[in-house]
């Protein structure tokens, strides 16, 4: 039995041990490359801090943030990505959040962050570049044997996504989250040492979790590709095409950029064995871009939240779909239940064709909820309503669904105002709270039509000045695409802003 | 054209829509300025602007790379 992750790392050395492990624009590391830079990371880390404790890292990825994430890892630390591209005040807060002590990063953060006021390290003060490393290493490894005392209920990695109160949530996932989550997910989509695996998503997304785990698992090649990539898609497919990447587990919105301007039609990459999309509902026109690129390959549609570790349902996609088809969620992935409740907490079932209902999730793939906020923890990681005799934690999504006569979930909408946006998790308040704090503006909604996002506003306000001040706070893809502002907010009955109303008006 | 009027538009579309400065030889990419909206907005503002045709199979980094290379890039089109 796979205890921890550590273990995925420990047995592919065994096996593969001078196969090519990491490829990045820059450089390349085997697999004992990795087990013996992280030990050292690992060894320096634990006399530094306790074990259990986050440790960020902000630095673009890389063959050397592999190399550091798994020495915070083996540690026995659990590792937190921040993008350091994101405004200052976001970067700010999580750190705040993590109440960290230590931050692993490539440039100076207290130029971003000035209230940073703990320790600061480079990868260059975990490893020296110019000596010999396996030399160095070996006397390490007489000395510890890291990760025999961590346990499967240790925290592995916390991942922060947008919050409505303005403040990023931390999602806290075990070792035995992603052991469960990934020992499932390679064997049911055939995973193995040959595949070359294209890392699309940013490390701050839980995407990221299944490149890089199924791939240490298996002893399989993690292809990196920069973010910059993914504005230029015919350099993105050259990439994938010289490189032999055989499977993408990617955003929808990133396949998108491939088939939608004509690329993946006029220059298909030719190794492409495996494509699993999740993040949004992919259009069936695209869909079918990529299918008859691939007649032969294996699309997977993926779905659920970071909160229940990476996905709950999973369908296999075959043949070419109408351009109004929906493609469905599927059924839940091996050992996680997946089951609707309507308003009154009462359970649609499988014979109820098309009555929409919360999509709430039981087993070992919940996480451990969110990192210093039991308020938020508790509001979604609840008892299941259903079971009145034992404690059974169940995570509610937020998102409806709703059962197709092969017994398939589809996607109907969300209960809440989060959106997927550009492959991103957005809440529309977190938007609002940051409009109604500028000067001069009495109140605001956000709405989310045709892929855009469009900010109402009364008050009085110049619009570049907002847009100015809103880039401060805010990501880029989180800042409205319009804005419009009106006399006065309309209402309906119950004193809350009229969604429909205002929807009207962008007709 | 001049290449100038060329470059002084091309660096103001994407601070307009990016929020940030840009010099001739800023790296686009690189310093993840454009991302894969910005870029759509700026070949189109280009093309209706200039009146030329840059085609999706063209937009690789060796001609976006900076506002200079775009500039010489759009005034080859035109």
């Amino acid at each position: 039995m796979n205890k921890t992750v550590i273990s995925y790392l420990k047995n592919t050395v065994k096996q593969y041990s001078d196969k090519v492990c990491c490829i990045d624009d820059n450089e390349t590391i085997t697999y004992r490359e990795l087990d013996e830079l992280s030990d050292a990371v690992a060894y320096k880390l634990s006399s530094i801090v306790k074990r259990s404790t986050p440790v960020p890292l902000i630095m673009k990825k890389s063959c050397k943030a592999l190399i550091l994430m798994w020495g915070i890892i083996k540690s026995g630390c659990c590792y937190v990505v921040i993008d350091g591209n994101q405004p200052n005040v976001r970067i700010e807060s999580i750190l705040n959040t993590l109440n960290a002590s230590l931050v692993i990063c490539e440039n100076d953060i207290t130029k971003k962050v000035p209230s940073y006021d703990g320790q600061m390290l480079k990868y260059e003060d975990f490893i020296k570049l110019d000596t010999s490393l396996v030399e160095e290493n070996e006397s390490i490894k007489d000395k510890v044997s890291f990760g025999n005392d961590i346990i499967d209920t240790d925290p592995l990695y916390v991942m922060f996504t947008s919050g409505s109160t303005g403040t990023p949530k931390g999602v806290l996932v075990s070792h035995r989250n992603v052991v469960d989550f990934i020992d499932i997910f390679t064997e049911l989509f055939e995973f193995d040492s040959e595949d070359i695996i294209g890392n699309q998503a940013p490390w701050d997304f839980d995407v990221s979790v299944k490149d890089i785990f199924s791939s240490i698992k298996v002893g399989a090649t993690l292809r990196l590709i920069p973010k910059k990539y993914f504005s230029l898609p015919m350099d993105l497919a050259k990439l994938l095409d010289e490189d032999k990447v055989t499977t993408l587990t990617w955003a929808v919105s990133a396949l998108v950029i491939l088939s939608s301007r004509g690329i993946l039609e006029e220059y298909t990459p030719k190794h492409i064995k495996k494509v699993i999309f999740s993040g949004e509902v992919m259009p069936a026109k695209q869909y079918n871009i990529w299918r008859k690129c691939y007649p032969n390959a294996k699309f997977i549609n993926i779905y659920g939240p970071t909160e229940i570790t990476c996905n709950c349902t999973y369908y296999e996609v075959k043949g070419l779909y109408g351009e109004e088809d929906v493609i469905p969620m599927g059924k839940a992935i091996p050992n996680e239940r997946v089951f609707l409740l309507d308003d009154e907490d009462r359970l649609i079932t499988e014979d109820m064709i098309s009555v929409p209902g919360e999509v709430c999730v039981s087993g070992t793939a919940v996480t451990m909820g969110y990192f210093n906020n039991p308020e938020e923890t508790a509001k979604r990681f609840v008892q299941n309503p259903l079971n009145k005799m034992y404690e059974e934690k169940i995570y509610r999504t937020g998102d409806l669904a709703y059962y197709i006569d092969t017994g398939d979930l589809c996607f109907s909408s969300r209960k809440d105002f989060q959106i997927k946006h550009m492959g991103h998790r957005i809440e529309l308040s977190e938007i609002e709270r940051c409009i109604n704090s500028f000067e001069g503006i009495h109140m605001s909604c956000c709405l989310y039509e045709n892929e855009e996002i469009t900010a109402f506003i009364e008050g009085d306000a110049e619009e570049k000045a907002l847009i100015m001040y809103m880039r401060k706070t805010l990501p880029v893809f989180m800042i409205p695409a319009r804005f419009v502002f009106v006399e006065s907010m309309p209402f309906n009955n119950n004193g809350k802003i009229d969604r429909k109303a205002l929807k009207e008006k962008l007709q | 054209m001049d290449l100038n009027e060329i470059k002084t538009y091309i660096k103001d579309v994407i601070e307009e829509s990016t929020g940030a400065s840009v010099d001739d030889d800023t790296m686009l990419f690189d310093e993840e300025i454009l991302d894969s909206m910005s870029i759509l907005f700026l070949i189109s503002s280009i093309e209706s602007q200039f009146d030329v045709e840059l085609p999706p199979d063209e937009v690789v980094q060796s001609n976006y790379e900076t506002v200079e290379r775009i500039a010489n890039y759009v005034s080859e089109k035109m």
